[in-house]
């Protein structure tokens, strides 16, 4: 019998080429950007992480507090030391510390991130190994050893996947390493830091204690723990909090009313966090997509249902029942639906192949974006899901009633028809979902397009940042540093040149920032430059001067140049002009400088406009090149040489491309959204269209009727109109009343500041309505175009 | 010949609610049909011929009185209880043939038998069409789709599809009205002659030539049975 059905519902679905086609089309589309997000969503939240135990892994984070202010994200190296010696909490811990390297001995001597680590790291995360071995136990974080595990991906690229490379010598920056192992090829490094690539692991090359090294406060600093049994979670942090805060507080110097904290957070939390905000929108808009595509397809297939309403009939008078009339639309509904699931999943990997190159650049494990087994069974699971609920309803919409109707007519122009009721529920549910997702879409987009358009308030045109590798020579930094930047200054394609520790669109340092009394005002984001700093960014400056330049090594001028904000807030009315602050509560500066306010988009949408500039007092290799043109690292290598030859580029980069990158994932998550948006207005367009199309033709002898009478064409379309507009309107105040009920309930639960843009409704009404204007013209104009005897006649 | 009652009906009625207007399509029909009985129900356009025989065929619900088919009071049966007595008990032949286009004419003789809950095997199934295509002299005509046939052919395998689950009654709707003179008479004649091999046969004609070669007819008027000849009893 079954074998029958799909054999009739093939035949009859190859007589229908174009209802095949629109709901093959609408599905494939619909599954492909599903299953995408699903695959995407499975990768970043639901995998488990591929450590052993890793529910009991936990990130050992601090917190510091200023003023009563808290912040995360930096911890102290000499702290993480004193949670790494705990005994009563911890059952094993290792330290990490993030450093950028040089690989010396490889040709380019690349730049490359290492994590030094201490023993217990490899089994914590249970490390595969595919050549020699990891840190032994007198290798740790005091015994001064200096060995080296790479990463697979590191052995084959700077190594050469040298099979004797174990036991064998390298130099990172300028000390010597032993490589002991290769981690396997599968290893996650667990994305603490970031998503980026690591290109090995290695001992600390030496000693840290609890006093060593509390200047160095750093979001490179972190460790993970595995915690002992029963650990009540508040009660750990409190206590190691106490800990670390009373050996903080015991060195000299500290800062008044700041403390720090432990905050230990799950490992999977920690990870999972970065990708959120990006998966939960995905997933949102594919779920919109979704529902759009299943009011399409349930349309279609009603309309399909009415149309084979004899041929029911038929069956249901030969004694078929309800189950065999279900199964009859089932095999007809699973067979559209199989083939998108098919097409949809061959289109996904495609897609896949698409996103893993941008998405691996947020995020190290979608490297090998690929379709899973989870994704497909999830995928297919759905479509049989759908393929079920579309003949349930379907089904549900046979009258049996009216069967009779249905065998007396004629078979042409039957009675057999979808409700008017459920014409307009389908209309309305379509403008209400696609308006729903139309204004949230805005109102993520509208920032995000600011955000990427904002201008940064200097000029990135062909503007570089450079760091010159010059460990090598033995020239005085100080002097060195001078006599690269009037090179790079005397070349002619070269504007301007400034030294730098960071690049303009580095936040730089958070550093404290005092009063002329010494009193905290609060931690500021701070830069350093020389004298040309400004001008090599075309920064302007407001008031003042710039700084006066520093002749000498280690000697200071005591200047400190505030942005724009930070000088408005500080000072309101006054001249900021020779007003007294202290960046480091020892010497006093003297402002001499106002400079506009940069806008450097951080990672939520915002910019850190309050900014102070000091002057590079040290010798720096780091510059910030301005050039008149597109500069050449090869000539500016080549010209390098004549101050010695061992001077190369350790990195080289225009600040636009670094822009570029910095808005990679604003831009991505855009782009997505718009991706997904035009898919869902296009569905839902045509959705609509074919809804109101659909009950246009209901009408066509009626409106047949009207002509030959003499009524005005503009009264019918206005007539015609006014009915389709009716579920349009209804969609629409239905959307409205549920993001306004979605709002005030966020707004009540949620912690975070939830905004809601005014120009995103701007947007999203006359959108929907223009849509729905032309969905519902266009049939009706057909119609009236025609001659009225065609409409009387049904042709 | 079997006194056995294929069909009882007891004062049934049919309202029709139109527009806010109620219509009685039958009033108070009383009708027993007997095994191998050949009947026809004739009357004038609106009268509830066909209302009454879509009540007879399970097709619609009477709105009072009482229809028992083969025994079974069917007032209170639902959807799937309702189809199975149709499919068992209730071969149905209408004036537009319904066969369904899709199917060849072998499937759409099978469909009533698969939707029968006893299950035949291929072999038995195939047996079982091509009889009622033996019947209604069909069987070159098996692989053929129903557009490739004439009026007269379409109406001869309806009929061999209403046979095909050997049923108690054939309830036969203006048989005639979509064929011309000479197919109409030819189906009228296969139709005598599967009653003459013992099938019941309830049909509804407004063609009096038709129904007077029905052994029993039955006048309807305004949805009352106002006139009933037996011709077996006469003759």
């Amino acid at each position: 019998m079954i074998k029958e059905e799909f054999k009739l519902a093939l035949s009859n679905l190859r007589k229908l080429p174009g209802f095949s086609l629109t709901v093959l089309v609408t599905l494939a589309l619909t599954l492909a950007a599903l299953t995408v997000v699903i695959n995407i969503n499975h990768r970043l939240i639901t995998q488990p992480l591929p450590y052993p135990d890793a529910d009991k892994l936990w990130v050992t984070d601090q917190s510091e507090t200023i003023n009563g202010e808290t912040q995360y994200g930096f911890q102290l190296l000499s702290t993480q030391f004193q949670l790494y010696q705990d005994k009563q909490f911890i059952d094993k811990m290792t330290m990490m510390h993030l450093v950028s390297s040089r690989f010396m001995d490889i040709k380019d001597m690349p730049t490359v991130d290492i994590i030094r680590v201490t023993p217990e790291f490899f089994e914590l995360l249970g490390t595969p190994l595919h050549l020699g071995r990891t840190l032994k136990q007198d290798e740790g974080v005091s015994d001064e050893q200096k060995v080296l595990v790479l990463s697979y991906q590191s052995w084959i690229t700077h190594f050469n996947t040298d099979p004797d490379i174990v036991g064998s010598y390298t130099s990172i920056n300028r000390e010597r390493y032993q490589i002991i192992g290769i981690t396997g090829e599968a290893f996650e490094v667990p994305e603490i830091f970031g998503g980026f690539p690591v290109s090995g692991f290695s001992s600390f090359p030496e000693p840290v204690t609890t006093t060593s090294h509390w200047n160095s406060i750093s979001s490179e600093f972190n460790g993970i723990a595995r915690l002992k049994a029963g650990v009540n979670i508040e009660q750990m942090n409190h206590a190691l909090g106490e800990q670390i805060n009373t050996l903080y507080q015991s060195r000299e110097n500290v800062a008044p009313d700041t403390r720090i904290g432990a905050k230990f957070t799950p490992l999977r939390d920690k990870i999972v966090a970065r990708s959120d905000e990006l998966a939960i929108t995905l997933l949102f808009s594919a779920a919109v997509l979704v529902l759009i595509a299943l009011t399409n397809v349930v349309n279609l297939f009603l309309s399909r249902a009415a149309q084979k309403q004899r041929t029911i009939a038929i069956q249901a008078a030969l004694g078929a029942k309800p189950t065999h009339i279900f199964v009859s639309m089932f095999c007809e509904s699973v067979l559209l639906v199989g083939a998108a699931t098919i097409l949809g999943l061959l289109l996904a990997e495609w897609l896949n192949v698409w996103l893993a190159n941008d998405l691996s650049y947020l995020f190290s494990r979608m490297q090998s974006l690929t379709l899973d087994w989870p994704t497909i069974v999830v995928a297919c699971a759905l479509s049989l899901i759908i393929s079920l609920l579309i003949a349930w309803f379907t089904s549900k919409q046979v009258n049996y009633h009216a069967l009779t109707d249905a065998l007396h007519s004629s078979g042409k122009g039957t009675g057999a028809q979808i409700s008017k009721r459920t014409r307009q529920v389908l209309v309305a549910l379509q403008v209400c979902f696609a308006s729903i997702l139309l204004f949230l879409a805005a109102n993520k987009l509208i920032p995000a397009y600011a955000q990427m358009t904002h201008p940064t308030g200097f000029n990135t045109e062909h503007l570089y940042y450079v760091r010159i590798d010059g460990s090598a020579t033995e020239i005085d930094s100080f002097e060195l540093g001078k006599q690269i930047k009037q090179l790079l200054a005397d070349q002619a394609s070269i504007a301007s040149v400034s030294a730098s520790y960071t690049s303009p669109l580095q936040m730089g340092w958070q550093n404290y920032l005092y009063d002329q009394n010494i009193a905290l005002i609060g931690i500021v984001s701070l830069s350093f430059y020389d004298e040309d700093g400004f001008t090599a960014l075309s920064l302007p400056l407001e008031q003042g001067s710039r700084f006066t330049p520093i002749m000498a090594s280690g000697s200071d001028n005591n200047e400190i140049i505030l942005s724009a904000s930070l000088a408005k807030r500080l000072y309101k009315d006054e001249n900021p002009i020779g007003q007294t602050l202290y960046a480091d509560r020892e010497e006093p500066r003297k402002v001499v400088g106002v400079v506009s306010d940069i806008y450097v988009p951080t990672g939520n949408r915002g910019y850190t406009l309050e900014r102070y500039y000091l002057p590079v007092t040290e010798g720096s290799t780091s510059f910030m090149i301005k050039g008149d043109s597109a500069l050449s690292k090869v000539q500016l290598t080549h010209a390098l040489k004549a101050i010695h030859p061992s001077l190369n580029f350790a990195f080289f980069e225009p600040v636009d491309d670094m822009l570029t990158q910095r808005l990679r994932q604003t831009w991505l998550q855009a782009m997505l959204t718009v991706t997904l948006l035009a898919l869902t207005l296009s569905l839902a367009g045509a959705g609509i269209y074919g809804v109101l199309n659909y009950s246009v033709q209901m009408r066509r002898y009626e409106l047949g009727i009207h002509l030959s009478l003499g009524a005005h064409t503009h009264k019918l379309i206005s007539q015609v109109l006014k009915q389709s507009l009716t579920p349009v309107m209804i969609g629409l105040g239905v959307s409205a009343l549920a993001i306004a009920i979605g709002y005030g309930i966020l707004t009540k639960i949620s912690t975070d500041t939830i905004s809601m843009s005014w120009f995103a409704v701007t947007v999203t009404i006359p959108i929907m309505l223009l849509i729905a204007l032309i969905a519902s013209y266009l049939p009706v104009q057909r119609v009236i175009n025609q001659d009225p005897i065609k409409a009387l006649r049904n042709e | 010949m079997n006194n056995r009652h294929v069909i009882e009906l007891k004062n049934i009625t049919k309202k029709f609610v139109l527009g806010g207007m109620e219509t009685l399509a039958l009033r108070g029909v009383n009708l027993n049909v007997t095994q191998g009985e050949y009947l026809s129900i004739s009357g004038p356009s609106g009268c509830g011929k066909s209302t009454l025989l879509n009540i007879l065929g399970l097709l619609d619900s009477p709105s009072t009185g009482t229809y028992t088919i083969a025994g079974n009071d069917v007032s209170n049966l639902d959807v799937n209880q309702r189809a199975t007595l149709r499919n068992k008990h209730i071969g149905f032949v209408f004036q537009s043939f319904n066969l369904i286009d899709e199917l060849n004419v072998f499937d759409n003789i099978a469909l009533p038998i698969k939707y029968s809950s006893t299950a035949l095997s291929n072999t038995a199934l195939k047996e079982r069409v091509m009889t009622c295509l033996e019947l209604v002299q069909m069987t070159h005509r098996a692989e053929h789709k129903p557009n490739q046939l004439s009026g007269g052919q379409q109406q001869r395998i309806a009929i061999a599809r209403a046979l095909a689950n050997q049923p108690d009654i054939l309830l036969i709707d203006e048989p005639t009205g979509n064929l011309d003179s000479k197919n109409g008479d030819a189906v009228m004649k296969m139709l005598s002659d599967l009653n003459a091999q013992g099938t019941t046969m309830c049909m509804v004609t407004h063609d009096p030539r038709y129904a007077d070669m029905a052994k029993r007819k039955l006048f309807l008027l305004d949805g009352v049975m106002v006139d009933e000849m037996n011709l077996e009893m006469a003759g």
